[in-house]
């Protein structure tokens, strides 16, 4: 106890330099923690911008498209029912037949698709010809993809909002008998004579005996004005799940899982091929789309790196400062260990006194740099969301755990830089000391 | 008669150097008795303060041994010996500035395990070495050099040890201080019976001795006795 009065007797005498200290640690933790900070809830960010964004995984036969018109490429949807209960898949959309041919409706051809002819025509080829192997019937099937989802809120583009019912209703599973379904605005446009409440009856080409015939009851906006294939929905139908499975006697061509966790993209893929594996034999492809999230984060990484190696560089630059001050320390009070000794003072109270001499200005300039960067929560995180446009920075967090880990490990080093100058002091006799 | 307290038995001291050992004390034989006050004389560079650091226990001699009450040094704890049996006076006071006068004593009683009404002991010592009462709560820089040299003296006689050394400790000092101080080492010797080695310069502190021991040829040498 006598080693804490005088320590802090010795720390007070030497005022000036402990003031200097602290108020120099105090500006190196505020600078730490909010490169710390910034760090931390750029890591927020990027999961909350995943979650917004997230991902879609779609399940498919090794070599299978979605528009694959061969029976070997369909599988019973019941294989992926044990996929839709894991807890990274937050929907999943089931493709029953991307074939479907309208009898009453006549599909829109999306853009893409007259890209792709155009540039069949350009090669000297034919579209339907090589497209299909000479498949006659593939070269009749439709463009309309039969979309089955147990509700349409469930559906990942209506519940990101993507997309949304602006005319008419949507469906859930109330309607699961119900032989209803739900299109697009531009479908509806490109077929005048239907509306909301008529029927429009669909063809499946594989098994040209089985028709679907469902009511109308909902417009939907698409998703994305885009070129891309998997943006052109144009003439997606969403039915009931039931309804879907119905349609193709149980099969489906393609499932698409959607998760709010798109960093998880790979593992939840090479598990959903184990599974499928093991329910029907054959091997799956799991094509990832998560482009849209991979170009949100990469700046953000980009923000969290050069947080961290600055935070990195900082504290080496604090610790390598703090040597020097010890040093500096220590040399100056080597006369008065000299003392200390000459007077019998036990070399473990020596050590002691000097360690919380030269520590505790060094953690109390922390605790105060923590305690302001605190309370500066607010100020800094309205600060990096309007300079950076970081939404999710508005409640941008002080990550106060990295102050107990700089203070531990703070501690740690100073009390070894203390002890190792101290043993070599020690090793010295007492007469070369004063 | 005192009784021999501290004593040099056959003690050898030397340096390593480039163009080999530099001897400083050769075989030195000496005993010191308490009661009595000692200057240690001789020229700069004679090992005056080598033989005072042997006597602390701060250095070790090459060769023979001190021997306190019959015992080697080198065999006691050195913290016990210095906190306990040896009190020490330095040329430049060698106070810790961030404590008061009074804590200044205080400090080599706690070293020393005699902290039973620590406060009141150096009140008194204090007063005894002729400080002021307002000057004990004092901070050491608020002191003249005189006042400093006195809280040095009374902390070295905090513990009650019965051997007091000291190197030089009126260089710094104005002539009349420096009388004070040697009036005051006189009365430690003869009144509080302690065995006082000062190792000095000063021809006017070798008048107040009992004995006079010059360093010559490596040796002590005993050249002035009174009484």
């Amino acid at each position: 106890m006598r080693n804490v009065k005088r320590s802090l007797k010795s720390i007070r005498y030497h005022w000036k330099r402990n003031v200097f200290i602290m108020a120099a640690l105090l500006v190196v933790m505020v600078l730490l923690l909010g490169m710390a900070s910034l760090k931390e809830n750029v890591k927020d960010v990027v999961a909350a911008t995943g979650r917004r964004i997230g991902a879609d995984l779609t399940l498919r036969r090794e070599g299978a498209t979605s528009e694959s018109f061969y029976r070997r490429n369909y599988y019973p949807a019941e294989s992926v029912k044990e996929i839709e209960k894991w807890g990274e898949v937050n929907a999943a959309d089931y493709i029953s037949m991307a074939n479907a041919k309208g009898v009453d409706v006549k599909e829109f051809p999306s853009h893409y698709q007259e890209l792709s002819k155009q540039s069949f025509e350009d090669n000297g080829l034919d579209y339907y010809e090589d497209k299909y192997e000479g498949n006659e019937e593939a070269k009749a099937a439709g463009e309309i993809t039969v979309i089955g989802v147990s509700s349409l809120e469930k559906a990942w583009e209506f519940k990101r909002r993507g997309a949304e019912v602006i005319s008419g209703r949507g469906f859930d599973e109330t309607d699961a008998d119900r032989a209803v379904a739900v299109v697009s605005e531009m479908f509806l446009r490109n077929n005048p004579v239907k509306k909301v409440g008529d029927e429009i009856t669909l063809k499946n080409v594989l098994n040209p005996g089985r028709t679907m015939t469902a009511e109308i009851i909902g417009v939907h906006t698409e998703a994305v004005e885009s070129d891309l294939i998997a943006k052109s929905t144009c003439n997606y139908i969403y039915v009931p799940l039931e309804q879907c499975l119905k349609f193709n006697g149980g099969d489906i061509i393609q499932a698409t899982f959607h998760t709010d966790a798109p960093e998880r993209c790979d593992e939840l893929a090479e598990d959903m091929k184990d599974l499928m594996k093991q329910e029907t034999g054959g091997e799956f492809t799991v094509y990832e789309e998560r482009m849209m999230y991979l170009a949100a984060i990469t700046p953000l990484n980009g923000v969290a790196k050069t947080s961290r190696a600055m935070f990195y560089t900082v504290y080496a630059i604090l610790l390598l400062i703090l040597l020097m001050l010890s040093v500096r320390f220590f040399s100056e009070c080597r006369k008065e260990i000299g003392i200390w000794i000459s007077l019998g003072e036990k070399k473990r109270n020596i050590l002691t006194q000097k360690v919380l001499e030269s520590a505790l200005p060094v953690l109390a300039g922390m605790a105060a740099g923590t305690c302001i960067a605190l309370r500066m929560e607010e100020t800094v995180g309205g600060w990096i969301a309007g300079s950076f446009g970081l939404s999710g920075c508005a409640d941008f967090h002080i990550a106060a755990g990295y102050a107990l880990e700089m203070v531990i490990l703070t501690a740690v080093f100073e009390t070894v830089v203390t002890a190792v100058i101290l043993f070599r002091m020690f090793r010295l006799k007492g007469k070369e000391l004063l | 008669m005192g009784k021999e307290i501290l004593k040099m038995e056959n003690v050898t001291y030397y340096y390593p150097a480039k163009s080999g050992n530099v001897e400083i004390l050769e075989n030195v034989d000496y005993c010191f008795e308490t009661g009595k006050l000692y200057t240690v004389m001789g020229p700069s560079g004679s090992g005056k303060t080598t033989t005072l650091s042997l006597l602390e226990g701060l250095d070790v001699p090459k060769e023979g041994k001190v021997l306190f009450e019959g015992k080697d040094i080198s065999q006691i704890n050195g913290n016990l010996y210095r906190g306990q049996h040896i009190g020490i006076i330095f040329q430049s006071y060698n106070l810790f500035p961030y404590l008061n006068a009074r804590e200044n004593v205080e400090v080599s009683m706690e070293i020393s395990g005699k902290r039973e009404k620590k406060k009141e002991k150096a009140c008194e010592l204090l007063r005894k070495m002729g400080l002021k009462e307002e000057q004990y709560g004092r901070g050491i820089e608020q002191l003249s050099g005189g006042e400093q040299q006195r809280v040095a003296i009374a902390r070295a006689l905090a513990t009650d040890a019965q051997v007091i050394l000291a190197d030089e400790p009126t260089g710094n000092l104005d002539k009349d201080t420096a009388e004070e101080i040697r009036d005051l080492f006189a009365d430690i010797a003869h009144e509080l019976g302690k065995c006082v080695i000062v190792v000095t310069h000063s021809q006017a502190f070798s008048q107040k001795a009992d004995v006079v021991v010059e360093l010559e040829g490596k040796r002590l040498k005993a050249v002035q006795v009174r009484g």
